[in-house]
């Protein structure tokens, strides 16, 4: 069997990712697998070995001679290599496919492989310093991070048969089935369009809030059975969420902590370069399997993209032409698990049938059907069948289902060569007067798939497609950077009939209305000291927005020229305002410095405080007067927002002729009143007076650490008192109290 | 309007033309209305006016920090839909 090779395998003119891998080798190790292959090169530099060894291993013949001393068991393990992604396989997941295709320690080829260049070990950690180090990732050392990537040129690698006993296929079939590959493409889009509407929140692990998962879940779109559906997949959602972030249209923002739909490039390719991008995934995913009963056991979870790999090879090594059962397929691959049970009976393995009683009409008892795994059953009928990469059909003497890979399906595993694009048909919608738009399967390529999905909204999935527009829909095209003509212009040449003009009208009116209102958001803005400074900028090519004869704002993508530019001071608004506000004695009159103030705070005095003369161009002067408290309170500006803008910005408690005034905004009375009143010496005098029998009657209450207030009366009574006991009282009451 | 550290001409650069001084504000967080109408009607609406720090210009508003996302909800309930324009770099 020869490899063809799939279009992202590399070639020998780009050797690509096991160039950049090899590059990370240290010297010793390179010379360790030039002395391997014999090669006769001086090792001058680690890049000179790497070149070496490529160009080496890049000749058939060289590669026939690296290989021809390995031991007779490992042989066989060769011919798994020429299906190897590009990117390569988890140390973990190829020691498994080879613990099923019957190797007891899959380190052995692996380590042999290692050693002569044939596989690179991707240690995105740590550096491979020595070829021991080779053992240690074998061994488990350095975790799941670790990888094997290929040789490019074993692509071509002309290979045994990896299974020693071929399956035979069957022929006769019946109600054979294919689907046009578009169900994930599809449903990848409705959650990008979705997340571009309203971005998912992340925890800090990148895992989605609970929230955001029954967000999906409730989706009736993302959730909607399959069109053509033969076997149900769970999580559907989370299966668009996976390819999504595979695909490059859904990015974490670490920033925002959250997942954002991002217009990547995969809408630009054509359908078989997209497909085989969700194909790696689905094969290499652990976060998903479509079915219970291996989400609720980590440990199948962990063994399933081997198994996986397995069921394509196995369907790989079949004739073009010939189908194999699902159950036979189930059978094989379990009698090829090295972890089956030790009673599991192998197929074909079956001596003899007892028949008890009388003889039988026909040859054979019919034999209870097995259940087929789980796995497998949503992996082939379900995920590979939608992808189009298998063919189902029906076995016509008992109905069960059989399977073999589609064209497309035989040039992702590299046995058969890229199928064309489907025939596209170029007026496959039409807009109906409500804003519907009503899409049939036939016409869509992923072009057309994400230009409506970037100004539309999904309504429904199936044999023909809906969606609609809204202002919302319309406002996310216009912030992808699409113009409501072009938008127009999409569905024109699309639609069958010619557009209703209500939709037309509708779609300018509400990117109209958008242009009305801009929210520039975490911007730039350049304040100059003068109009002609700022004209000079412009001048000098410096991007910008002019907001007024000062100021200029740099938004997007606008970069900012900072040879240009002399700081005179720089203001970071994510951070604590800073203190730029000094009292004057009176504590009304405010100062702001300049040199520390922002664009806030000048905007915030003015709410609640007037200008007043003695500005210079260090400060600025303001009052507060009950005038301007009270045109904060109907701001809704009151004591408390005070009370904190003046700790934010001066660093001190408010002054208390300005909480005199706000008493007084407040409408707390204050008392006026004629009192006669005794002034002690000392607070322990004022403390004797208001504690003795004989004066403490005289006393109404006390107004102050050595002021008593007097009953109104008791002026001589208390005088005559004070001086029988010796204490000189002075002062006289000017008047009688009333 | 701070004018300060922005008066005095600069030194001069080494290759030509003098550095002009500026006064960066990073991070900033500004509503530009395509009319002063627009901007008066916005401002009249208590609960934006809150999350408003002020007035730059007839067409600009300055949105207090951390506003952001209140500001575009609270402008979508009544209607508006602005195109939102996040930074560049500084």
């Amino acid at each position: 069997m020869s490899i063809a090779h799939s279009e992202d395998r590399g070639s020998a003119a780009s050797p690509g990712v096991y160039h950049a891998t090899l590059l990370q080798y240290s010297l010793p190790v390179l010379r360790g697998i030039r002395d391997h292959l014999e090669l006769r090169v001086a090792a001058r530099s680690p890049a000179h070995l790497v070149r070496a060894i490529e160009e080496y291993l890049r000749d058939s013949a060289g590669r026939a001679a690296a290989t021809s001393d390995l031991p007779k068991e490992l042989r066989p393990a060769l011919a798994l290599l020429p299906f190897m992604p590009v990117s390569g396989w988890r140390i973990e997941e190829m020691r498994e496919l080879l613990r099923y295709l019957g190797y007891v320690a899959p380190e052995k080829p692996l380590r042999a492989f290692l050693g002569l260049g044939l596989l690179a070990l991707h240690a995105p950690q740590w550096r491979v310093e020595t070829l021991r180090h080779f053992d240690l990732a074998l061994n488990g050392w350095g975790g799941e991070q670790l990888s094997l990537v290929a040789h490019p040129a074993l692509s071509n690698h002309e290979i045994g048969s990896l299974f020693t006993s071929p399956t035979r296929g069957h022929r006769q079939i019946r109600n054979t089935k294919e689907t046009d590959g578009l169900e994930f493409v599809l449903r990848v889009a409705v959650l990008w369009q979705r997340i571009g509407e309203s971005p998912l929140r992340l925890t800090q692990d990148s895992k989605l809030f609970k929230r955001g998962q029954e967000r999906l879940g409730s989706d009736a779109v993302l959730s909607s059975p399959m069109f053509d559906e033969i076997a149900h997949l769970q999580d559907l959602d989370q299966l668009a969420l996976i390819l999504g972030k595979h695909l490059g249209l859904l990015v974490v923002d670490p920033e925002a902590e959250s997942l954002r739909a991002h217009l990547g490039a995969a809408w630009q390719h054509e359908l078989p370069k997209l497909l085989q991008g969700l194909w790696h995934e689905l094969v290499a995913t652990r976060e998903w399997s479509g079915c219970k009963q291996v989400h609720d056991n980590p440990v199948d979870s962990h063994r399933l993209c081997a198994k996986r790999w397995l069921a394509m090879l196995q369907l790989a090594a079949l004739e073009p032409d010939s189908w194999i059962a699902l159950g036979e397929l189930d059978r094989e691959l379990k009698a090829r698990d090295p972890e089956r049970p030790s009673d599991f009976v192998s197929p074909g393995s079956r001596p003899f049938q007892v028949v008890v009683g009388r003889a039988v009409r026909g040859t054979t008892v019919p034999e209870p059907r097995p259940a087929i795994a789980d796995w497998l059953e949503s992996f082939l009928l379900g995920a590979m069948y939608q992808l189009s990469a298998v063919r189902v059909a029906e076995n016509p003497s008992d109905g069960t289902p059989l399977v073999q890979l589609s064209p497309l399906g035989r040039w992702l595993l590299g046995v058969g060569p890229q199928p064309p694009s489907p025939p596209v048909y170029d007026k496959p919608l039409f807009v109906q007067p409500n804003h519907e738009v009503v899409v049939y399967r036939q016409g869509l390529s992923p072009e057309l798939i994400g230009q409506l999905a970037s100004f539309c909204r999904w309504k429904g999935l199936g044999a023909a497609l809906t969606l609609e527009l809204t202002p919302e829909s319309v406002y996310r095209g216009l912030e992808l950077g699409r113009t409501a003509e072009e938008m127009i212009g999409i569905l024109e040449r699309h639609s069958q009939r010619p557009l209703p003009p209500a939709v037309v009208d509708s779609m300018r009116t509400w990117s109209g209305r958008r242009e009305r209102l801009r929210l520039y958001k975490q911007c730039t803005v350049l304040e100059f000291g003068s109009v002609e400074e700022l004209d000079e900028a412009l001048a000098r090519g410096v991007p910008g927005d002019r907001l007024s004869d000062r100021l200029l704002l740099v938004a997007g993508d606008g970069k900012i020229p900072f040879d240009q530019f002399r700081l005179a001071g720089v203001r970071d608004y994510r951070q604590p305002p800073s203190l730029c506000v000094h009292t004057a004695e009176d504590g009304i009159t405010w100062e702001l410095e300049l040199a520390r103030s922002d664009l806030l705070v000048e905007h915030e005095l003015a709410r609640f405080a007037e200008p007043v003369a003695g500005s210079n161009s260090d400060s600025r002067c303001y009052r507060i007067t009950p005038a301007s408290l009270a045109a904060a309170a109907r701001l809704g500006l009151r004591g408390a927002y005070l009370r904190e803008w003046f700790r934010q910005r001066s660093g001190a408690e408010l002054p208390a002729s300005v909480e005199l005034m706000l008493v007084a905004s407040g409408r707390a009375p204050v008392e006026l009143a004629r009192l006669l009143a005794l002034q002690t010496s000392t607070p322990a005098v004022a403390d004797g007076i208001m504690q003795h029998p004989l004066t403490r009657q005289h006393v109404r209450r006390r107004i102050g650490p050595t002021a008593l207030e007097i009953l109104p009366n008791h002026y001589e009574e208390l005088r005559t008192i004070l001086q029988e006991m010796g204490i000189e009282v002075t002062g006289d009451t000017a008047e009688p109290l009333g | 309007m701070s004018k300060q550290g922005l008066n005095s001409r600069p030194v001069g650069r080494s290759s030509g033309a003098a550095r002009i001084p500026v006064k960066l504000h990073r991070n900033v967080s500004l509503v530009k209305t395509s009319d002063a109408h627009l901007a008066e009607e916005l401002l009249a609406r208590k609960k934006l006016a809150s999350l408003l720090a002020g007035r730059l210009t007839d067409h600009v508003l300055l949105v207090r920090p951390g506003q952001e996302a209140l500001i575009v909800e609270e402008l979508r309930k009544i209607g508006q839909s602005p195109q939102v324009i996040r930074g560049g770099n500084a």
